[in-house]
């Protein structure tokens, strides 16, 4: 059980843990209590895991079983993507443009209902199957699916709607 | 579309956005989209959609993580909150250890003052609160000595004969039936010359035991005592009279 599963490994999904905290809670410092208590959890818990090839998919549904249980009720933050990733960090590519482009559809996703955005989240963003993302949510694979169908749908609509510019400069 | 195989659902569209599809369901749904231009159209554009959101999450520029997320860190703070866990459940154990020393200690301690409570206590209680007044002394007066003897041998359940003590003076007045600390008890009760009183107090005793005359003092009273396995016996009375001591030995065969 714990042979098999090295420090290395858990410790190579903590930046990915920290990007799904942060898409989840309020602020960085709510989400590292987020990832601190994952860590802490699955350190307490190494006999629950049966397959290695899942550390990273049972990290994320730690983490979001701590974030469900406490975060409920709490508003999203719907500034959280631009705030850490638009107006602090230029896009590198020096193309306003694409920049623009970027920042809108984080901050389109950050506008959906929070079930949808972690499916198309964890699927497009951080590359899971969707069994992983089934596992990670506790939800069957059928729900999954349409999750993420209904995500794409709604991200399209925000991102057409035209409002998201207005948006942004109103924070 | 190859006849005979599964319809393309939704989940089919889903895969084929993010590029998931086993090669030849991937040429099935491409060739279905070929077929639905408006379908195709939306299946580019979330495919665009979705590499915005992942190049969007690669611009993201790795930060290092805080020395409070490490393993070894996260490791040595559980260690730490174990410890004291184990410390809380040690005092724990401790206080309840304490607790059940003190519950089987003190039991103990207030089991002791019955046994050094003095001997023929009740003897005592019982002259004073009867045989020192004449007139509730005696339930069965002397003249029905033969109903008091079958009363008393039937309440002790033994044979109890009421000694005459007339060769030391002692006139019998009657008797009667008493609870005493042990079982069924009872007192015959005697004038002595003086004009006080003297009585012969009985007992079932409920741990059988036998021992030698002794005697106590209890104010202005002297009580002589012995046990003889099955009864326990006590002469009582002034303790200057010296019937008293007399009638005890009389009785309890002691010379």
């Amino acid at each position: 059980m714990f042979g098999s599963v090295s420090d290395l490994e858990i410790e190579a999904q903590i930046p990915a843990l920290r990007r799904f905290a942060r898409s989840l809670a309020r602020n960085p410092d709510d989400a590292d209590e987020l990832v601190q208590d994952t860590l802490l959890q699955a350190l307490s818990r190494w006999r629950q895991l049966r397959r290695p090839e899942s550390v990273r998919a049972w990290l994320f549904q730690i983490l979001f079983n701590f974030h469900r249980t406490r975060g409920r009720g709490r508003q999203r933050d719907l500034a959280r993507f631009t705030d850490e990733d638009g107006a602090d960090h230029p896009d590198p590519s020096g193309d306003p443009a694409q920049g623009l482009h970027l920042g809108d559809a984080l901050s389109a996703l950050a506008r959906l209902p929070q079930d949808q955005r972690v499916a198309l989240e964890l699927v497009a963003m951080e590359d899971m199957t969707y069994e992983e993302v089934a596992k990670v949510t506790e939800v069957p694979i059928g729900t999954v699916m349409s999750r993420l169908s209904r995500a794409r749908e709604r991200l399209r609509t925000e991102l057409e709607g035209g409002n998201v510019t207005r948006l942004r400069r109103l924070k | 579309m190859t006849p005979g195989s599964r319809p393309i659902g939704d989940d089919d569209i889903q895969a084929f956005i993010d590029g998931r599809l086993a090669p030849a369901r991937q040429r099935e749904v491409e060739a279905f989209l070929a077929s639905e231009p408006a379908l195709q159209s939306r299946a580019e554009q979330f495919r665009a959609d979705a590499q915005a959101l992942r190049a969007a999450a690669q611009l993201r520029r790795p930060e290092p993580i805080p020395a409070s997320l490490r393993l070894s860190e996260v490791r040595r703070r559980r260690t730490a909150r174990t410890a004291a866990f184990h410390r809380r459940l040690a005092a724990g154990i401790c206080i309840f250890a304490l607790g059940a020393v003190l519950g089987m200690a003190l039991p103990r301690q207030k089991a002791e003052p019955p046994t050094a409570r003095p001997q023929m206590t009740d003897a005592v209680v019982a002259f004073r609160a009867f045989a020192g007044r004449a007139g509730d002394a005696v339930e069965v007066p002397a003249a029905q000595t033969a109903a008091l003897k079958r009363m008393m041998s039937h309440h002790l359940r033994q044979d109890v004969a009421i000694p005459d003590l007339s060769g030391l003076g002692l006139v019998f007045r009657g008797g009667r039936l008493l609870a005493s600390d042990e079982g069924p008890g009872g007192m015959f009760v005697y004038d002595e010359p003086a004009g006080g009183q003297v009585a012969l107090y009985v007992k079932t005793l409920a741990s059988p035991r036998k021992a030698a005359l002794a005697s106590r003092q209890d104010g202005d009273l002297v009580a002589y005592f012995w046990f003889t396995g099955e009864l326990g016996y006590a002469v009582l009375g002034p303790s200057g009279a010296p019937a008293v001591r007399r009638a005890a030995e009389q009785l309890s065969g002691t010379p």
